[in-house]
C-alpha cells in the first residue's frame, strides 16, 4: 500500500496524484541509485492499477496483488536483462504480447528493469511502442543510470528522479533497529537505500573490514612494511571478493574525509564516531593538502580495481604511493 | 482436496489441456495445469496466455463412476511432469489429495509421488461468459472455414492485426477474411445465433486457430461460440477453448474485392492446380515463386515460368469457358497453390480487371468462398 512507501515521498505523492486523477501517463523513467526502491515503487504503481478492490492503491489481499507480488500476474511483465544487456528479442516478445488484448482486464503493465542496459537495437524497437502507445497499456522503465538511456526514450517517458535517502536519516533508522551506531553510519554512507545498508549491516565481514581500515590508517601512517603486511594478511589474504576490496577503499575514503573534518572543526558530521581518539592523533599527523592527495589516490585504486586491475598489486600500489606523500 | 479418479479418464483430459501449457515462459504459474473439483464439476486448465484449454471430466459416464470426491479443491499441478505420471501409473484409479502448503500426494496400486504443487489463486482466471452471445456452427463446418482461410494471414510480426483472421457476424451470417497483404481470403458461413447477435472486427490470431483445429473432430456436433471483450471461447465437447483476440483495428478489406470483371474464366481446378505446380518447379524461390498467365479469347491459356539460369516451361490448359478481354498477368504460384487447394470445387471462375489488379478465385458451386491475389509487376 501506499502507505507503506515513506522514503520518496515526492515520487509517490506525484503518483498516487495522477491515479486519484485517473491520469496515469503511458511511459514513466524510474531513474535513482541502486537500492532507492524503484522496483517496489514499480510493482506498487501495477498494483493499484490493476487492484479489485481498491480503486488507486493496493489492497495487498486479492488475487491481483497477490498475482503481482509472486510475479505470475497475466497482465504484468517484467523485462530483466538477459546476462549483460537486454536484447532485441525480449523487445520483440514483449511487441508480440502486446499486439494481443490483455488477459483479464483492460489493462496491460510492463515494467524494463535496468533499461539502460538494452542493447540499441532493442531500445529503438521499443522507442516504437513508447511512440504510439496502445490504450490501457503503462511502461515503467527503471534505470541506475539516467544519462546512458538513449534520448529518445527518455522524451518519451515522464522521468521521475528517486532520491537517495539522506544518509543521517538512514543511519538513524538503522540505529532505531538495533544496529551498532558506527556499523549503521558507515553503511548508510555507503549505500543509497534502506534494504542495502540493512544488508551491509547484518553481514558478519562488514565490521571486521572497518576495524582492518583503521589498523590501516594506522599502519601507513606509521611508515615501514607494516602497511603491506596487514594488506596480504588482513584484507587481500582474507579471499575477500573484489565487491569488498571496493567496500575497504570505500570505508578507508570516509577515514579520510573524517580526518578531514576533524581538522574543519566540524565534528558533528565525523562518521567514525567511535574512533575520536585514533582519529585525533591522525589529524595532527597529516597536513591538508596531503589528505587530499591521499583521496584522489584512493580513487584512482579503486578505478583500477573496477577495471580488472591484480587486486593486490593495485593495493600495494596505493600504499606505496600514500607513503611517498 | 481429495479425489478418486480414472486413469484413463483423466490421462484423456490431460492431454487435451496439455496443447495449451506453454514451455518457457516468464510466468511460473502457466508450466501448470489447474485441477478444480467442487462437488458437482471436475475440470483441468492450462494456459499459455495466449490460448487456454478447459477441460472437464464428468463424475460419471455409461452407468461408471470416473469421479469420487473425497473433498473438493483446487491446486495447480505442475503440468511437466504431471502428464508424464498420469500416463505411466500403474492401477486403473489414481487417488489424488492435496496436503498443506500445496504439497500433492498422488497413488496408484504401489506408487505413490509427492508433487510440489502451486497456489491456484494465482492461476489466471478465464473470463465470465455471458450466454447470450453465443452463435453454434457444425464443429465440420467451423474446421473447414477456418482451414480455407487460415493459410493466408501474415507470418511477419510488421503489421500484428494481419497475423490474425478477423471475424464479423451480421444477420446470423459469420465471414472470415485474411490477408497478409499479398492475398486474401474470404469465407462465409451460415451460423445458428439470435436474431440481433452482431459484432465485427473480433481479429483471432492464427496460431490460435491453428491449434484449434487440431482439437476439432470432423463430426456434424454443434459448437458454441462466445466472444468476450477480450477472449473467443470455442466450447466442444467437454473442451473449453479459449483464445485472446488481436488488439487493433483490422483494415477495410471489402474495397479491395473487384465486383465487376474484364475477363473470366472457368478451369478445371485439378487440371489448373497441377498445370500450376509444374510451372512452379522452375519459379526460383529467389524470384517469389512468379509464374506467367497468357490467354487471347478463344485460345488456350497458357501457363509459363522462365528463370534464366535454369530454364522455361509452358503448360497449356483448356478452358471450359472463357470471356473477355485477352489478359497477360504474373502472379505468386505459392499463393495460387494455397488458394486452389483452400476451395473444395471441381470448377473454379477467375475474376480478372487488368494485369496490375488484384484477381479473384471462387468456386462454380456456390459464393461462399472468394481467394484474391494481388498481381507481381514484371516486365
Amino acid at each position: 500500500m501506499w502507505k507503506d512507501f515513506n522514503e520518496q515521498q515526492r515520487v509517490t505523492r506525484i503518483l498516487q496524484g495522477s491515479l486519484e486523477h485517473d491520469r496515469i501517463a503511458h511511459a514513466y523513467l524510474f531513474a535513482g541509485p541502486r537500492g532507492a526502491g524503484k522496483k517496489a515503487v514499480a510493482l506498487q504503481l501495477a498494483k493499484s492499477l490493476l487492484c479489485r478492490e481498491l480503486a488507486s492503491d493496493s489492497c495487498e489481499a486479492c488475487a491481483d496483488c497477490k498475482r503481482i507480488n509472486g510475479g505470475n500476474h497475466p497482465d504484468v511483465h517484467l523485462i530483466e536483462p538477459d546476462g549483460a544487456s537486454i536484447k532485441i528479442e525480449q523487445v520483440r516478445n514483449l511487441q508480440k504480447e502486446f499486439s494481443y488484448r490483455a488477459v483479464e482486464g483492460n489493462r496491460k503493465i510492463y515494467i524494463v528493469d535496468h533499461a539502460d542496459t538494452m542493447t540499441v537495437q532493442a531500445a529503438n524497437s521499443l522507442l516504437k511502442f513508447l511512440e504510439e502507445p496502445a490504450s490501457g497499456v503503462t511502461a515503467i522503465l527503471l534505470t541506475e543510470r539516467v544519462h546512458a538511456v538513449l534520448p529518445t526514450i527518455l522524451s518519451r517517458c515522464q522521468l521521475l528522479t528517486f532520491q537517495p535517502l539522506p544518509p543521517d536519516k538512514l543511519a538513524q533508522r538503522l540505529i532505531e533497529e538495533g544496529y551498532a551506531s558506527p556499523v549503521a553510519r558507515i553503511a548508510s554512507q555507503l549505500t543509497a537505500g534502506l534494504e542495502e545498508a540493512r544488508k551491509l549491516c547484518q553481514s558478519e565481514s562488514f565490521a571486521q573490514l572497518r576495524n582492518q581500515v583503521v589498523q590501516l590508517s594506522e599502519d601507513i601512517l606509521n611508515r615501514g612494511s607494516y602497511a603491506l603486511l596487514t594488506i596480504q594478511d588482513k584484507i587481500t589474504g582474507q579471499d575477500n571478493s573484489r565487491d569488498e576490496l571496493m567496500l575497504v577503499l570505500d570505508i578507508y575514503l570516509i577515514w579520510l574525509r573524517d580526518i578531514l573534518l576533524w581538522q574543519s572543526d566540524r565534528r558533528d558530521l565525523i562518521v567514525h564516531d567511535d574512533q575520536q581518539d585514533v582519529l585525533a592523533k591522525q589529524a595532527l599527523r597529516v597536513g591538508r593538502n596531503t589528505l587530499l592527495q591521499h583521496m584522489e589516490l584512493v580513487l584512482e585504486t579503486r578505478r583500477r580495481l573496477e577495471q580488472n586491475a591484480s587486486p593486490q598489486l593495485s593495493l600495494e600500489r596505493m600504499v606505496l604511493e600514500l607513503q611517498e606523500g | 482436496m481429495q479425489v478418486l479418479i480414472k486413469r484413463d479418464q483423466l490421462n484423456h483430459a490431460v492431454q487435451h489441456v496439455l496443447k495449451a501449457v506453454s514451455t518457457r515462459t516468464t510466468i511460473p504459474i502457466l508450466t501448470g495445469i489447474k485441477m478444480l473439483v467442487t462437488d458437482e464439476d471436475m475440470t483441468l486448465t492450462a494456459s499459455n496466455s495466449d490460448i487456454s484449454i478447459e477441460c472437464s471430466i464428468p463424475f460419471e459416464e455409461d452407468g461408471e463412476e470416473i469421479v469420487n470426491v473425497m473433498r473438493p479443491g483446487s491446486i495447480v499441478l505442475p503440468a511437466r511432469y504431471f502428464g508424464e505420471i498420469v500416463k505411466k501409473l500403474p492401477e486403473d484409479t489414481i487417488e489424488i489429495d492435496v496436503k498443506e502448503n500445496f504439497l500433492i500426494q498422488i497413488r496408484s496400486g504401489s506408487s505413490e509421488f509427492q508433487l510440489n504443487g502451486l497456489d491456484p489463486e494465482e492461476f489466471p482466471r478465464l473470463p465470465q461468459l455471458e450466454e447470450e452471445k453465443v452463435f453454434s456452427i457444425p464443429a465440420d463446418i467451423l474446421k473447414t472455414i477456418i482451414r480455407q482461410t487460415v493459410f493466408a494471414v501474415a507470418t511477419t510480426e510488421t503489421r500484428p492485426i494481419l497475423t490474425g483472421v478477423r471475424w464479423n457476424l451480421h444477420n446470423g451470417s459469420l465471414s472470415l477474411v485474411a490477408t497478409d497483404s499479398h492475398r486474401l481470403a474470404n469465407r462465409e458461413a451460415n451460423v445458428e445465433t439470435s436474431e440481433d447477435l452482431s459484432f465485427e472486427n473480433i481479429v483471432i490470431p492464427g496460431k490460435s486457430l491453428t491449434e484449434l483445429n487440431k482439437i476439432l473432430e470432423d463430426s456434424d456436433q454443434l459448437v458454441d461460440i462466445v466472444i468476450t471483450d477480450n477472449q473467443i471461447l470455442i466450447k466442444y465437447d467437454k473442451v473449453l477453448f479459449y483464445s485472446r483476440l488481436l488488439d487493433g483495428t483490422y483494415p477495410d478489406t471489402s474495397r479491395i474485392i473487384p465486383q465487376s470483371f474484364k475477363t473470366e474464366m472457368v478451369l478445371n481446378s485439378r487440371m489448373f492446380l497441377q498445370a500450376i505446380e509444374r510451372a512452379s518447379l522452375l519459379a526460383g524461390e529467389s524470384k517469389n515463386n512468379v509464374v506467367k498467365l497468357t490467354s487471347r479469347p478463344g485460345e488456350e491459356v497458357e501457363i509459363t515460368s522462365n528463370t534464366q539460369e535454369i530454364g522455361k516451361v509452358t503448360e497449356t490448359i483448356t478452358p471450359a469457358s472463357i470471356q473477355g478481354d485477352e489478359i497477360k498477368i504474373s502472379f505468386n504460384a505459392k499463393y495460387m497453390l494455397e488458394a486452389l487447394r483452400s476451395i473444395d470445387s471441381d470448377e473454379i471462375k477467375i475474376g480478372f480487371t487488368g494485369s496490375m489488379n488484384p484477381f479473384i478465385i471462387k468456386p462454380t458451386e456456390h459464393d461462399w468462398i472468394t481467394q484474391l491475389i494481388v498481381p507481381v509487376r514484371t516486365n
